[in-house]
């Protein structure tokens, strides 16, 4: 085998595919062992070569990306990615936004935290008297977790929110008087007495729904979810906070205590509650960088495992009672983790979080609000039109809605001709006709009656009406009839002419209407 | 055609609207205008004057802060100042394949003041818009069965 001028670089690291090693070893003339090259075929060394070119290439791409252009890319493929998993399940009684807030994590400054914390942790049972008093600053609660001031009683978890020890004081993060309940409480009794405390109770949530074993973790987690940041993000993070805890149990459980959760946070909106400057620097830290997409997905990741792990160690010490409120963990399955997707309906702008898996393109996001917004609308339109409640699909739900539009338009059209040629020959009876509408019960919601119509001259048919029973409604529209006379000297054909001269002014006259006014001079309407 | 003052996008709202009493006055004021006025005219010019009094009162009582009864109350204040019949454009007979109906073109040929929104608000306003008919509908029926009984 002679050898062969070759462009190749020999020094290949990895070991070709083809090559039979065992002929590398012997020696050739030359005294050099033969070059694996050497040995190939000529497709086999094509296929190296263009391998070679291919690789080149491929490493020069993704070696001139920035780390910004990975994370667009990246993003892009999210964002591409179908949302066929995502949509959540529409269960009884829940709305959709709840069932999708689940979990949200933090990001490094949680798992900073997390490190701190001794990996012993234990829970106080039963103590009101640990010494975290009104106004205990988030430094001072890391401090005590991390020094294991919290002892778990090995036999027996019996921990339950206090109640008493929080206070309508937002500031208030009175953990030692948390106490958690084992199998009893549920969380709902608990947050009438800390109804200001929105961020507070989401915690407490957060722990009274957590299964036993992960009560280590959600000690850190409420630690730090008692962040400083004082803004609606804070409840947000608390909701985190749950979600967190919610999402390292082991156990598959349900979604119901998600939707309490939520439903708690509806109940204290606007609070920006955890105005506690307490900080937990690395909290804030960690706040701000939820916005960039990818590196808090993988610190969400890292922080997920850290949790599992810190998890694990304090299961051993916990007995594990189930919990009631462990059905909160439910949508905690570890497949796919979601972040909480609320639209806080504090401020004028619309925050959104983004799902695990989901892009966090500004244009994705406002995509899915809006496909919410839809999809709310289609529901209330559901409802709306009569038997479309099977029908599922939006074309065929919008088929439905316009088939229903254009029959009532049509009903009008035949119940104003059906009018047009009764009227000539009925005297409008209209009392007769307003009392009997009126008896379906509805009720008045304008308010206030101008006393400055004139007294028109009657219209002789109208004064049956006037002579009959007065009802509230026959006043009203008695008194609009003679401000139309009053107003129209010569009432011709299109009634538009009346509307157009004194719209405005009818507006303001119906809006004044409508009291219960029975002042309203029977002795006018009897002139 | 946008309203002066639009409802908000945040909520579409489930009050306690349409006002049936509202309804029913203006309906009743407009019917009994036509009464008085028209008991000459032809059945069918009466109807539609009553049709367009239904709709009319309709968007009184549905308030300026919906899309479409501001659009309907334009469109039915115009119609006084314009003739309805616009020369129509002579239609070329193009082949065309309908592949797909585009509902919610449809549905905003149908909503007045449709033309003008993107999707989510003409949901809102629909479901609003049936609301409002169908209560029209029923004061109809009322208005017509107290008569004719």
């Amino acid at each position: 085998m002679s050898f062969q001028q070759h462009s190749l670089d020999p020094s290949l690291h990895e070991a070709p595919p083809f090559l039979d090693l065992t002929e590398a070893n012997k020696i050739d003339d030359h005294g050099h062992p033969p070059s694996y090259y050497d040995l190939l075929t000529p497709a086999e060394r094509r296929y190296i070569e263009q391998r070679q070119k291919i690789d080149m290439k491929r490493l020069a791409k993704t070696s001139s990306k920035s780390h910004r252009d990975r994370i667009q890319e990246f993003n892009q493929y999210l964002a591409n990615l179908s949302e066929h998993y995502d949509i959540p399940k529409i269960k009884d009684g829940c709305d959709s936004l709840e069932n999708e807030d689940n979990l949200e994590c933090y990001t490094s400054g949680n798992s900073s935290g997390w490190h701190q914390s001794n990996p012993s942790l234990s829970l106080i049972s039963h103590n009101p008297s640990v010494p975290v008093s009104k106004g205990t600053q988030m430094g001072s609660m890391a401090d005590a977790l991390s020094t294991g001031l919290w002892n778990l009683p090995t036999e027996s978890s019996s921990l339950g929110l206090c109640k008493n020890s929080l206070q309508e004081n937002s500031n208030q993060i009175s953990i030692g008087g948390v106490h958690f309940q084992a199998g009893s409480g549920t969380l709902q009794p608990s947050s009438s007495h800390f109804p200001s405390d929105s961020a507070f109770i989401e915690r407490a949530a957060g722990f009274s729904c957590i299964d036993a074993s992960n009560l280590g973790g959600m000690m850190v987690l409420f630690g730090a979810g008692v962040s400083p940041n004082s803004h609606p993000n804070a409840s947000r993070m608390n909701s985190g906070v749950v979600a967190d805890a919610a999402f390292s149990t082991d156990h598959g459980s349900k979604n119901g205590s998600a939707v309490k959760v939520q439903k708690e946070k509806d109940n204290f909106d606007g609070v920006a509650a955890l105005s506690s400057e307490s900080s937990l620097p690395d909290f804030t830290g960690a706040h701000q960088e939820h916005p960039t997409g990818n590196s808090s997905k993988m610190k969400m990741k890292r922080l997920n495992e850290d949790m599992r792990l810190e998890e694990a160690k304090v299961a051993s010490q916990i007995s594990g009672d189930n919990m009631e409120f462990e059905h909160i963990a439910e949508n905690s399955s570890s497949g796919k983790q979601a972040k909480d997707s609320t639209e806080s309906s504090n401020e004028d702008v619309i925050h959104v979080r983004a799902r695990r898996g989901q892009a966090t393109n500004s244009h994705s996001l406002a995509e899915r609000v809006r496909r919410e917004k839809i999809n709310e609308r289609m529901k209330l339109l559901q409802d709306l039109v009569p038997g479309c409640s099977k029908v599922t699909g939006k074309a065929v739900m919008l088929d439905e809605i316009i088939n229903y539009v254009q029959s009532l338009q049509q009903q009008v059209e035949f119940l104003s001709m059906k009018l047009a040629a009764i009227n000539p020959f009925a005297n409008m009876d209209t009392e007769a006709v307003i009392s009997r509408y009126s008896c379906d019960g509805p009720s008045y919601t304008k308010s206030g009656f101008s006393a400055d119509i004139a007294h028109p001259q009657l219209h002789p048919s109208q004064q049956d009406l006037i002579q009959a029973g007065l009802s509230d409604i026959v006043n009203p529209a008695d008194l609009f009839r003679r401000s139309i006379n009053t107003q129209m000297a010569a009432v011709h054909g299109s009634k538009m002419q009346v509307h157009n001269a004194w719209d405005e002014e009818l507006h303001d006259v119906m809006q004044m209407a409508y009291s219960s006014s029975v002042n309203l001079d029977s002795h006018r309407v009897h002139q | 055609m946008e309203p002066k003052s639009c409802s908000g996008d945040g909520n579409p709202s489930r009050n306690l609207h349409p006002s049936k009493p509202l309804m029913a006055a203006n309906f009743l004021r407009c019917l009994s205008r036509i009464q008085q006025t028209a008991t000459n005219s032809s059945v069918g010019s009466r109807s539609r004057r009553i049709r367009r009094a239904a709709y009319a009162s309709m968007a009184y009582s549905a308030g300026h802060r919906r899309a479409w009864s501001w659009a309907l109350l334009r469109k039915l204040r115009c119609r006084r100042v314009r003739p309805v019949i616009l020369p129509r454009r002579p239609r070329i007979a193009r082949p065309q394949v309908v592949i797909e109906i585009d509902r919610a073109e449809v549905l905003r040929k149908l909503v007045p003041g449709g033309t003008g929104m993107d999707y989510c608000r003409l949901l809102e306003e629909t479901a609003d818009y049936i609301r409002c008919l169908a209560t029209q509908v029923r004061l109809m029926q009322t208005v017509t069965d107290s008569i004719s009984s």
